[in-house]
């Protein structure tokens, strides 16, 4: 091997390794500086450039390889979370991350690991998202306030709020998603379901098929029968009866959480809020009737991890004003800074005298 | 739920539709990255601007075949010119497909061919890859799993989810050269 070979093996050594870095989003203000000094000579520069475009197409590889790729089997570990748990005292800001969450939550809260190994439960908090793996190789994405438990058998109970799968494949057994008397049964597929606080359940397909039914537990007969759904079809049901019946969706807008992201176009302000409510610890109340009585022209994504500037997004569009009391964030009617007269006045709500809003 | 009407648009108006379709896509994870690079939100938003200019003015969605690396080559050409302040020519990483050249109709069978050959190599030399490096590969960039979430789920530490995915990522660069494929020029 010559000289310049070494050399240009070097090169690829180091410009994997800070792409590495790069990705895991440590990098230290030290480091940054070395890199910056690193990218001054132009072969490094090339070579961080193509383990960039190859990072690009692994993640843009299209759907149906991507999901030969998911449906690999996958290590296990043999004490999954213990690990985690045996590593943590050896990093002091980690055990005064845990010792702090010890007390805001109860020293149970710190030992999520164990905890999980032992219930086989999974669960986020408010505003908390985050991804376990099951023990078929299931990918499950936990969006906020959620909780489901393994209850063996390739068969989940999703008990609270919402989670995205992403099925290991295997034909002989299908993949189980139960949610209070109704079951989803899945061929090979991701999809998302989503129990809201007022029970209803809505399940969207993003790819591959599925089947959902209600489950009389021999009672009597299932008051809808059982419906099937494969991409970019939701369906939406409550205990009893279709709140709607299978329809087509964009799925992938429907699942923008996953980025952190809600998609807000051709929603109203009523919907909006409710799901921004989903991630905030303060609630958010819409004070004027007006507000929820015509559809919102706010389009766009709003950021919902972070909610104050959501509300200023929401701001931004002209007819709505936010404030923050205190324990909670009121939207009112920009243009008639009483609004609290007019919601206490008797009368005429769809009627407002100063009729001349766009 | 979802109003599919943009059938009667103009290709004019189509294409600035599916370039903003692709910025939206890819913001979140582009600034993140973009930060990472830069070390400062502000350059990284700014540098995101350009990008997106860049792309409104010139993208040909006919002629990419992976816009997400060339969304990604395109910002990193950006960040590095910021690096570089005195120099504000950069043109290291130069030439990208479907920029400033002149279309050629003929050759979009031939691309996507050609786009559906490279996958089919990437997806067999993953595969290839052994399970231990594979498992945080995939997990990282394909399912899309948190770097500590793959630690904790491997039962493995962060330093080792790092070592696993630079020497997951290196055997499939040697791989795809061995190939002839053109990291740098592959959109």
């Amino acid at each position: 091997m010559s000289a310049v070979r070494t050399g240009s093996h070097q090169t690829v050594e180091q410009a994997a390794s800070w792409t590495t870095l790069l990705e895991s989003g440590e990098m230290s203000d030290s480091q940054r500086q070395a890199f910056h000094a690193w990218l001054e000579e132009p072969r490094n520069v090339r070579a961080l450039g193509e383990f960039r475009s190859l990072l690009g197409l692994v993640q843009g590889l299209p759907e149906h390889k991507a999901h030969t790729l998911r449906a690999l089997p996958l290590p296990q570990a043999r004490f999954p979370g213990l690990f985690a748990l045996f590593a943590r005292p050896l990093r002091l800001a980690a055990v005064a991350a845990a010792a702090a969450a010890a007390l805001a939550a109860g020293a149970w809260f710190g030992f999520r690991p164990v905890r999980e190994l032992v219930t086989q439960t999974y669960s986020t908090e408010t505003g908390e998202s985050r991804t376990v793996i099951l023990r078929d190789g299931t990918v499950a994405h936990l969006n906020t306030e959620s909780r489901i438990r393994w209850v063996g058998s390739r068969r989940v109970a999703l008990i609270q709020g919402e989670v995205l799968f992403e099925v290991a494949h295997d034909p002989q057994r299908p993949f189980h998603v139960t949610v209070d008397n109704s079951e989803i049964r899945d061929l090979a597929t991701q999809f998302d379901v989503y129990r809201k606080s007022n029970g209803d359940v809505v399940v969207t397909v993003l790819s591959g098929q599925v089947a959902v039914k209600e489950l009389t537990a021999g009672r009597s007969s299932p008051a809808w029968a059982e419906r099937r759904l494969s991409s970019d079809q939701q369906i939406e049901y409550t205990a009893s009866s279709l709140v709607a019946d299978v329809h087509p969706v964009a799925a992938q807008k429907a699942v923008r959480w996953r980025e952190g992201l809600l998609e807000t176009e051709g929603q109203s302000l009523a919907t909006i809020v409710e799901e921004l409510n989903r991630y905030s610890s303060k609630r958010i109340l819409i004070a004027d009737p007006r507000l929820t009585a015509e559809g919102s022209d706010i389009g766009g994504t709003l950021p919902i991890h972070d909610v104050p500037a959501a509300l200023a997004r929401i701001e931004q569009f002209g007819t709505i004003v936010v404030t923050d009391i205190g324990d909670a964030y009121v939207l009112t009617f920009k243009g008639d800074g009483n609004s609290e007269h007019h919601t206490t006045e008797r009368g005429s709500p769809s009627q407002p005298n100063g009729a001349g809003h766009p | 739920m979802d109003k599919g009407d943009m059938g009667g648009s103009s290709p004019q108006g189509r294409r600035t539709e599916l370039v903003e379709a692709l910025c939206r896509e890819h913001e979140s994870q582009l600034l993140q990255y973009l930060t990472r690079m830069l070390g400062r939100g502000d350059v990284a938003r700014e540098v995101l601007q350009d990008t997106y200019e860049r792309i409104h003015k010139l993208y040909r969605p006919e002629d990419v075949l992976f816009p997400r690396a060339m969304l990604y080559k395109i910002a990193t050409n950006f960040a590095l010119m910021r690096l570089r302040r005195a120099r504000l020519e950069s043109t290291i990483i130069t030439g990208s497909a479907g920029m400033e050249q002149v279309p050629d109709e003929a050759a979009a069978p031939d691309k996507r061919a050609m786009a559906e050959e490279i996958n089919e190599r990437l997806v067999q030399t993953i595969k290839g890859l052994p399970p231990n490096q594979r498992a945080v590969l995939i997990m990282a960039h394909v399912q899309g799993v948190a770097r500590k979430d793959i630690a904790e789920q491997l039962g493995i530490s962060l330093k080792r989810v790092d070592k696993r995915m630079t020497k997951a990522l290196r055997t499939l660069r040697e791989r795809m050269e061995s190939f002839g494929i053109d990291l740098l020029h592959v959109d």
